[in-house]
């Protein structure tokens, strides 16, 4: 009995916790490939961004290493898509 | 801000440093100015001529100017530009007001590239080929630029996004890569 409840709440403590899916990492290629879609832009932003995050490139390019900055310029071009094509009138 | 500039002015002159004054007119009837675009400078001995395209009110205006003097050569271009657009403004009757930003280095040489967080007047920032036009973003109007920086070894180019700073004819480089 006692197992039995310790597996019940061990459930119910995993389903009510935060199950923020774990951030993506893809390469220049995979991210190079993503659509861009206005309608989706919410959801697309968040990857993007979590992306971002995750990656941590140092503000500044000249820091960056060639490929970084690639990536990083890559990145950061398809953020400000959405906020220069998809801005609400 | 007078006082800023002054200062700024008394102690680039004390220290000997080099000093980049960069200014914008600004029509305050009701004539949209745009900025500079498709620069060509001309350096000869003491004078830069200087070619340009500007849009005034929607219309794109092709300028010529020059400017001489024993400055270094990118303030006489700067001054050639600023003239230029100057007097073609007069033309259009108006009053006009300008204002500057002066950088001051102690010694050293100027940096030019553009930094995230930095104020500039919108037209150190040369707009990008592609995406011209101005967006909103947090109710900020914004467009991005396209910034061509030469060294030594190679040419940089670099991509970003300016933000005009509320109620001020001043932008911020809110991005850069």
């Amino acid at each position: 009995m006692k197992y039995i409840a310790i597996v019940l709440v061990l459930a119910l403590v995993g389903c009510t916790e935060d199950q923020a899916a774990p951030v993506k990492d893809l390469s220049y290629q995979e991210l190079k490939a993503l659509p861009l879609d206005c309608e989706f832009s919410e959801r697309q932003l968040t990857v993007l961004k979590d992306l971002q995050r995750m990656k941590n490139f140092d503000p500044d390019p000249d820091m960056l290493s060639e490929p970084l900055r690639k990536y990083n310029a890559m990145l950061k071009a398809k953020i400000w898509w959405y906020a220069v094509r998809c801005a609400k009138s | 801000m007078k006082k800023l500039l002054l200062i700024s002015a008394v102690v680039s002159q004390l220290a000997f440093a080099e000093c980049s004054v960069r200014s914008a007119s600004i029509n305050q009837n009701q004539a949209q100015v745009g900025p500079v675009t498709n620069l060509i400078k001309n350096l000869s001995a003491n004078k830069c001529s200087v070619k340009f395209q500007i849009t005034v009110n929607g219309t794109n205006q092709s300028l010529e100017g020059s400017w001489s003097g024993t400055e270094p050569p990118e303030y006489l271009c700067n001054y050639a530009v600023e003239q230029t657009k100057k007097e073609f403004l007069v033309t259009m009757g108006g009053t006009f007001r300008t204002e500057a930003i002066t950088s001051c280095s102690d010694g050293k040489s100027i940096q030019k590239k553009l930094r995230i967080g930095d104020a500039i007047l919108e037209n150190d920032a040369p707009p990008h080929p592609k995406f011209l036009s101005y967006f909103q973003h947090e109710l900020a109007r914004c467009r991005v630029f396209s910034e061509t920086v030469d060294s030594v070894e190679k040419t940089e180019t670099y991509t970003g996004v300016i933000c005009q700073i509320k109620h001020t004819n001043y932008w911020r480089v809110v991005d850069r890569w």
